[in-house]
């Protein structure tokens, strides 16, 4: 899992003429589990966005395994060995669990996909059970299980998630978040994007906070998770 | 219900039935039945032709959300290959067929390289003035080139008939009616079966998801754009030895498959072919029990009304079906 360092050096992003991102640095080591924090409308899905290639930035470069991923296109990003797991699911609501997995693997076609299947639903056995219902008659729960088991199919080294307890449960969510640390287990390394503190204090090992932006804030978690800005950011989080 | 009326007293009046009351009852409901069937099957023949415009149309709004009018004039285009062909080269009517579809596939490929890949970044409203404007373009080049003389193909079936009971068409619209059917399972097999079908559901589920899979959204839609154009310059040629054409009948092959693909729900073929169903035997119907004058306002006033009660159309809203 050597040669996956994620690398974003001084990124602008902007809407239109409207900036969203402006000059944003940070790395995601091999292996390790990142969280990027920030109040709502602060940029952090626009950098995920970013990295997986739907939005271009303005400037500034976005390193992977050393080379650059600014010109590549989403699947050329897939290919290298990022998945994106992206903000509201997004899966393919008319399509089967089954098939949606499938999706997943759109990238491959080796003899293993089945296999990765098997280990999507030992991972979220409810999935095993559903597997032949629409992705969009899935409870929420359900449906945050396919997404990240969609993204896993691509066999990543490097996963994006975008808020993935967002609504969820609260057993759901201790369940969505035993799952991401236990894919980091395996060598996977993480960008984890959450609006509940709790969840990222749980699992990261590092942060990043941002605001309006720019990164005013990075460290080890726990002393993130005294800072004054960070309380700030999540408000009764 | 008049016109049945009509036709019973008519019937009447022959010797050895009225005296039989159960006699006439009986034949009632066989003329009934037979305009019924004849309607029907005439509405199959009419929803065939709409149905494959309407699937091209629905397909590339899923994928592309581009209202491509100029699938019309791909239509309207293939009669005249298929005319062309046969008349002026002497091929063989199914081979004029393929040609069609071949070359409207090749326009399709163009207009979306040339016009609609390009105007796609730009967005709003541009794609649709542009396929109106190829719509007008290759409709008044066709006038230009071709006259407005309107023109009818002779089928290679001739004249042939088939009856059905009480009702008959004629085989060139049975034919169609079985040619419509084999595409439309075609294109099914394709959308369910295959990689590069999976993936045009898939984009036309949800863009995002199907660029964070790994789908390339420009073969995809340059497929789409082929297929779709494909099937219009074949629906054309299809009809060809059946309803005289000339250069304006893509605006209006066009505006009803548009108007179903609205009523079906954008992007839907569930809703697609429904809705070509729905519209082209509400038709048939209108005019075989009223007046054929009324069978537009009919299917017009139904979708209407439909739409008021789902603005998203019959199997819109829920995602797309694909
Ligand atoms: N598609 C868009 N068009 C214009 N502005 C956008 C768009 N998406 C997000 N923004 C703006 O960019 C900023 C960052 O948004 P986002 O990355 O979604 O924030 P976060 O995920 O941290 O809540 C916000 O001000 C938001 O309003
Ligand atoms: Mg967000």
């Amino acid at each position: 899992m050597s040669g996956c360092e994620l690398l974003l050096e001084d990124v602008s992003v902007c809407y239109g003429r409207v900036p969203a991102l402006q000059g944003i640095s940070l790395r995601v080591g091999p292996g390790e589990l990142i969280a990027l924090l920030g109040a709502n409308g602060a940029g952090k899905t626009t950098t995920l966005r970013a990295i997986s290639g739907l939005l271009r930035p303005r400037s500034g470069r976005i390193r992977f395994g050393g080379g650059d991923l600014a010109r590549l296109s989403p699947a050329a990003i897939v290919r290298l060995g990022i998945a994106h797991c992206p903000e509201g699911r997004q899966l393919f609501p008319e399509m089967t669990v089954l098939e949606n997995l499938e999706m997943g693997a759109f990238t491959r076609d080796d003899p293993e996909i089945a296999a990765d299947i098997e280990r999507v639903y030992a991972l979220f056995p409810r999935l095993r059970e559903r597997r032949h219902q629409r992705a969009g008659n899935l409870s929420g729960g359900e449906q945050q299980m396919l997404a990240i088991g969609r993204a896993l199919m691509s066999r990543p080294k490097l996963l994006l998630f975008d808020e993935p307890t967002m609504g969820l449960a609260p057993y759901l969510v201790d369940e969505v978040t035993e799952a991401i640390g236990q894919l980091h287990r395996q060598g996977i390394s993480v960008l984890l994007v959450e609006q509940n503190v709790h969840v990222a204090f749980a699992v990261a090992e590092r942060g990043y906070v941002l605001e309006n932006g720019r990164i005013v804030l990075e460290g080890p978690i726990e002393t993130l998770r005294e800072d004054e800005r960070v309380k700030r950011a999540y408000v009764g989080g | 219900m008049l016109v049945i009326v009509s036709q019973t007293s008519y019937i009447c009046q022959e010797p050895g039935w009225a005296k039989e009351p159960s006699g006439v009852q009986w034949t009632v409901e066989i003329m009934d039945l037979d305009i019924l069937v004849q309607a029907v099957l005439l509405g199959l023949f009419n929803s065939s032709v709409y149905a494959l415009v309407a699937l091209g149309l629905t397909l590339i709004f899923g994928v592309m959300d581009i209202a491509d009018f100029a699938q019309g004039a791909l239509y309207m285009l293939g009669a005249y290959v298929a005319f062309y062909a046969s008349q002026l080269l002497g091929l063989p009517y199914f081979l004029s067929l393929g040609l069609a579809g071949l070359g409207m596939a090749a326009i399709g490929v163009l207009n979306y390289l040339l016009v609609y890949r390009p105007l796609h970044r730009v967005g709003g409203a541009t794609t649709f003035i542009a396929a109106l404007g190829i719509l007008l373009i290759l409709e008044n080049a066709a006038i230009f080139r071709f006259g407005a003389d309107f023109r009818l193909l002779p089928s290679p079936f001739g004249h042939a008939k088939l009856a059905l009971g009480g009702a008959v068409l004629t085989y060139h619209q049975v034919f169609t009616i079985g040619m419509t059917g084999l595409l439309l399972g075609a294109v099914w097999l394709f959308l369910q079966r295959t990689k590069m079908g999976k993936a045009l559901r898939a984009m036309s589920q949800n863009r995002d998801a199907a660029a964070l899979v790994g789908v390339e959204m420009h073969k995809v839609a340059l497929l789409t754009f082929t297929l779709a154009a494909a099937l219009a310059g074949i629906a054309g040629a299809l009809v060809s030895p059946t309803r005289a054409f000339n250069p304006t009948i893509g605006g209006i092959i066009i505006l009803k498959s548009f108007a179903i693909v609205i009523f079906g729900g954008m992007g839907s073929i569930k809703g697609a072919l429904v809705g070509a169903l729905i519209i082209g035997l509400t038709e048939t119907l209108v005019a075989a029990f009223t007046a054929a004058q009324y069978s537009d306002l009919v299917a017009f006033g139904l979708m209407i009304a439909i739409l008021l009660v789902r603005p998203q159309g019959l199997f819109g809203g829920g995602g797309r079906t694909a």
